[in-house]
């Protein structure tokens, strides 16, 4: 599974929703669950799954799903 | 193309301001039988702004033409608002002392003036100087309107009498009533109405002393608890048109019956002394069978004196003279009260706008206050004046602007008919005071004390009381001598 | 006519009994001159800016007098920090930086605003009787422009902000911005700053949009609020004793209606003003009575306010507590709502209220899942009773705002839930029926369409700038009216 897929499922699971497709434009007006809570679950997640460990300071510039996506490329 | 357009938005709104203050010049003119007020050249080439109104400026004008024709009576100039806020400080301080001997001295806010030889208070200091050796109460009627409702004022005015002259109790307790009440907690029955002697006037029906009266029909049972927030020796039912088949119970807190009495007096004022087996505080009454005419209860020390509140809210007193002469007579000399303590006035500021109106309010005074002197007979009347009371103007709180005219007749009424008179708006600093007795925390823009301002305005009246009263036992000596 | 000179001296001097108001002839006047000038050299942005600067500085000197030299010491201190931030690469230093900043910002508002709440509490728990030897005052807006300048600060720390600005003019204009200082809306620097630096045109557009906003906001502040707080709920917070339980009641609604109208039209006021000098800054709320629940409250309420504490104190705790899922949200729920609390007021009551605020919004995460199934089964119903329970919710718990101390509250809600009597209403309509009617009209208009609102204003842009002016004329003669209308006499509940 390459990083984008792994995300996938981490998506599908967090904001329940088992058909979920991300894709590099997405933010999180384009997801319902996706609220300030679940936000913070996914990240926490991000970092169990992928073993790197995210700043505040990086998180605030997250703006949409391949701001995510190019983080986790850089930090592994 | 779109431009840059702010100076002409100046231009305009400048323009149009220009022809409404200095071509119509429309401040005071007339819309609607409204007036209008607005800015006027005046605002901009005078320093002070003057908000009176045309009309109101008349009656300030005659200031000096109201006082009293026998008696020269004390003309005072408005204090600076910095005057004012180290004035009312230094009351805030005196307050928190507890009252000492040297603090009993001349109050320039009593007047206690000698007329046809005689005091006013005298009769009240007589009986005073007499409560040790008398083994009867005597009473002290206060009435106002809700600046003292719920037995506020009257409170603190009967505790202070009751740790120099060692008494007990409440005073008089209306069944039911619209505010809580300082000294004691009252839960009535629903089935408990009112009656004033001022809305349901009825011919023949009796109102009792404060103009109230209670019934439970058509129900045919209700009953009341009360909780008392102090000792008392003695309990009173005052009640009128019994019938033989009403009974009153009294219960204790554990509910046993302390008492039992047949309501079955068919006069129209009767003072029924319960006989409480035990002096307990908290109590239950229960009565059963058609409902007689309840004035109240009472609760007081086996002697020395007592005072009773009555509260009217929003009223501006007149209401009272509908209770006949007569009756009052009658209940005075039942209830041995001999003294009546009048505080009217807030409520009638809205109402005066010209100088007739305000004439109309001081006549209704010098009658109302006369109305209790002839009831008493003999004894001794103090009139409590009208206190500052504010309103919006423009946004910001300024006082009724003729407030200190109506307390000049008012004193006046007093002074000349042989009552005493204490003047509480003088007392909190005259025009302008409530403001800062609002900032300060001692009252409500309205002019209702709190607790701290309360406490305040009680301990001078009752200081002022006791220097009256010291320099009346200097007198009797000397003549005994 | 004589034109007294000592006046123009009165205008120019700070009086501290009588701070400057936007409400006010003085303020008419002094703002004319300054408009004129301001427009005239609106294409040098130097001299736009200096003027602007002036204007500020004199504003805040009216109203606060010499705090405004602790302003000025605030922001270059904030200013020098954040270029240092900024230069620095090393990360220790700019949290050194950071820190600093912090420590002189909310130390210099624990001081001026909590120092005495501090001693009352230390005093209360250990039944000591320190007092303090002198007064502090506090210099007026303090909570608003420490707010202001820390985002900043903050912001460039982030990198959000990537260029911190060079000129101190510009940054002192920013965090003295007159029309905001008071009482908000916490304007971000990234919105303002830039507006600084560019010349802009102001054209019958803003002039109109500007001169709706200030209208709104006079017409909610002076008929809504003012007349239901002078008429009504004032004198009931002010001495609840003398009223009967249904006036306390109503009051608790009149009391949030007062709070909403008064600060709503507060902010039009403000954001309309800046608007008139060619600035957009975001407002402050957006029909919060439409909420349907309290979290949905607070993104319509205040809003500038939320967004800062979300972005500064929520999302930092919940980040760092992110490991413990639920409860680390909770936890950084009930740190914000009581920072949140701290900051309206120096006062228990407060905290109180903002921890009503976080347990209801606890409550909405935890029942999340049920709401989300009630919400599909019932849809209208379901919208219509979270609006109606919110409201309730809203205006119940604004009592704690309005009272002095928590004594008063409780003994409030006492009276007003325990002792209610619902039969007195009618004498009570009776008596109230002009503020009852103007907070009815006031609260159906907050419910209706948006799209209505924008038709009539799409007619009005249509009128000439001309007739815009002579009608904003003839309104401020009527609101002077209305403004010195005498308040309505007291009456009591009589039974």
């Amino acid at each position: 599974m390459n990083i984008k897929e792994t995300l996938q499922e981490i998506f599908r699971t967090v904001f329940e929703d088992g058909e979920l497709l991300i894709n590099e434009e997405m933010t999180a007006n384009d997801v319902s669950n996706w609220t300030s809570l679940t936000h913070l679950i996914m990240i926490e997640k991000v970092e169990n799954t992928f073993k790197i460990k995210l700043t505040l300071k990086e998180l605030i510039k997250l703006k949409k799903v391949g701001d995510l996506l190019d983080l986790i490329q850089q930090k592994i | 193309m779109e431009k840059h357009k702010p100076i002409f938005f100046i231009f305009y709104l400048l323009s149009f301001f220009f022809v409404i203050i200095f071509i119509l010049k429309i401040n005071g003119k007339f819309i609607f039988d409204k007036e209008i007020k607005f800015v006027s050249i005046d605002n901009f080439f005078k320093k002070e702004k003057d908000t009176t109104s045309n009309q109101e400026k008349t009656i300030l004008s005659k200031r000096l033409e109201v006082q009293s024709d026998s008696i020269k009576l004390p003309i005072y100039e408005p204090k600076s608002e910095s005057e004012l806020n180290v004035y009312i400080d230094s009351l805030i301080n005196i307050s928190k002392l507890d009252i000492n001997e040297s603090d009993i001295k001349p109050s320039p806010f009593l007047y206690n003036y000698q007329i046809n030889g005689k005091y006013p208070l005298d009769s009240f200091f007589e009986k005073l100087s007499n409560s040790d050796s008398s083994n009867k109460l005597f009473r002290i009627a206060h009435y106002g309107d809700s600046q003292i409702e719920g037995d506020r004022m009257t409170f603190e005015l009967r505790k202070l009498f009751q740790s120099k002259f060692l008494c007990e109790g409440v005073g008089y307790i209306p069944m039911r009533d619209i505010t809580d009440p300082v000294s004691y907690i009252r839960k009535s029955d629903e089935s408990w109405i009112r009656y004033t002697v001022f809305t349901n006037k009825i011919k023949g029906f009796s109102y009792g002393q404060g103009g109230s009266v209670y019934r439970y029909a058509p129900s045919l049972k209700s009953s009341l608890s009360l909780n008392i927030l102090s000792s008392y020796k003695k309990a009173y039912l005052y009640y009128g048109y019994g019938s033989d088949s009403c009974i009153l119970d009294v219960y204790s807190s554990k509910h046993k019956l302390l008492a039992s009495h047949h309501i079955n007096q068919k006069s129209k004022f009767n003072a029924l002394d319960l006989n409480l087996s035990s002096n307990e505080t908290i109590l239950e009454f229960v009565f059963r069978g058609p409902s007689p005419s309840v004035y109240g209860l009472s609760f007081d020390g086996q002697k020395g004196i007592q005072f009773d509140n009555y509260g009217l809210r929003g009223q501006a007193g007149d209401g009272l003279m509908l209770i006949p002469q007569s009756e009052l007579i009658d209940i005075y000399s039942k209830t041995n009260t001999n003294m009546a303590i009048v505080q009217f006035g807030g409520n009638v500021v809205q109402g005066i706008k010209n100088e007739k109106s305000l004439n109309f309010y001081g006549n209704m005074y010098k009658n109302l206050y006369l109305h209790f002197k002839s009831a008493l007979n003999n004894g001794s009347v103090l009139i409590i004046g009208i206190n500052d009371v504010s309103r919006s103007v423009n946004g910001i709180y300024e006082s009724y602007p003729n407030i200190s005219e109506m307390r000049n007749l008012q004193r006046k009424s007093a002074v000349e008919n042989g009552m005493a008179f204490f003047d509480i708006y003088q007392l909190m600093g005259g025009e302008n005071s409530v403001k800062i007795w609002n900032e300060k925390g001692l009252a409500s823009r309205d002019g209702h004390y709190s607790d701290k301002g309360r406490a305040i305005v009680c301990k001078e009246i009752y200081k002022a009381l006791m220097f009256e009263y010291k320099k009346y036992l200097t007198r009797k000596k000397l003549v005994h001598e | 006519m004589n034109f007294d000179l000592s006046l123009i001296n009165k205008w120019l001097t700070y009086n501290p009994s009588e701070p400057m108001i936007f409400q006010s002839i003085e303020f008419f006047i002094l703002f004319t001159v300054f408009y004129l000038l301001f427009s005239i050299f609106y294409k040098s942005i130097h001299v736009r800016n200096s003027l602007l600067l002036l204007f500020c500085l004199f504003f805040y000197y009216k109203i606060s007098g010499y705090f405004v030299f602790i302003l000025i010491g605030m922001a270059f201190f904030d200013f020098i920090i954040a270029k240092s931030i900024h230069r620095t690469r090393k990360d220790f230093y700019k949290k050194l930086f950071l820190f600093c900043s912090f420590l002189i910002n909310v130390g210099a508002l624990i001081y001026f605003k909590y120092t005495y709440f501090f001693i009352n509490l230390i005093n209360d728990v250990s039944h000591s009787n320190i007092s303090l030897t002198f007064k502090i005052l506090q210099p007026i807006g303090i909570s608003y422009f420490v707010f202001k300048s820390l985002s900043y600060v903050i912001d460039v720390s982030r990198e959000v902000i990537e260029e911190p600005e060079n000129d101190f003019k510009n940054y002192l204009v920013y965090v003295s911005f007159f029309p905001n200082i008071l009482a908000g809306p916490i304007t971000k620097a990234r919105d303002l700053l830039p507006q600084l630096n560019s010349i802009k045109l102001i054209t019958s557009k803003e002039i109109k949009f500007a001169v709706y906003l200030i209208s709104l906001g006079l017409v909610k502040k002076i008929v809504v609020a003012d007349f239901i707080a002078a008429n009504f709920s004032d004198r009931v917070f002010e001495s609840p004793q003398f009223f009967s339980s249904i006036d306390l009641f109503m009051s608790s609604y009149a009391g949030l209606v007062h709070l909403y109208f008064d600060f709503s039209g507060y902010t039009d006021l403000v954001v309309g003003i800046a608007m008139l000098l060619g600035f957009e800054i975001a407002g402050n709320f957006n029909q919060p009575f439409k909420a349907k629940n309290i979290s949905d409250f607070w993104k319509r309420w205040h809003i500038s306010l939320y967004l800062w504490l979300s972005d500064y104190v929520h999302q930092p705790i919940a980040f760092a507590l992110r490991k413990y899922k639920k409860i680390g949200a909770i936890i950084a729920i009930f740190s914000t709502f009581f920072i949140s609390g701290l900051w309206h007021g120096a006062n228990l009551t407060f905290v109180i209220w903002g921890f009503f605020h976080g347990t209801a919004i606890v409550i909405e995460i935890i029942s999340q899942k049920t709401r989300n199934q009630l919400s599909n089964k019932f849809k209208h119903a379901y919208v219509f009773l979270s609006i109606f329970l919110t409201f309730n919710f809203l205006a119940f718990s604004s009592v704690l705002i309005n009272s002095p101390n928590i004594l008063f509250a409780f003994n409030f809600y006492h009276k007003m839930f325990v002792d209610i009597d619902f039969g007195l209403f009618s004498k009570w309509l009776s008596i109230y029926y002009t503020p009852f009617t103007i907070m009815i009209v006031a609260l159906i208009l907050q419910y209706l369409p948006l799209s209505w609102y924008s038709f009539l204003f799409k007619l009005y842009n249509k009128l000439p700038l001309f007739i815009v002016s002579t009608l904003f004329g003839i309104l401020l003669i009527v609101l002077y009216q209305i403004a010195s209308e005498d308040s309505l006499p007291f009456i009591y509940i009589e039974f």
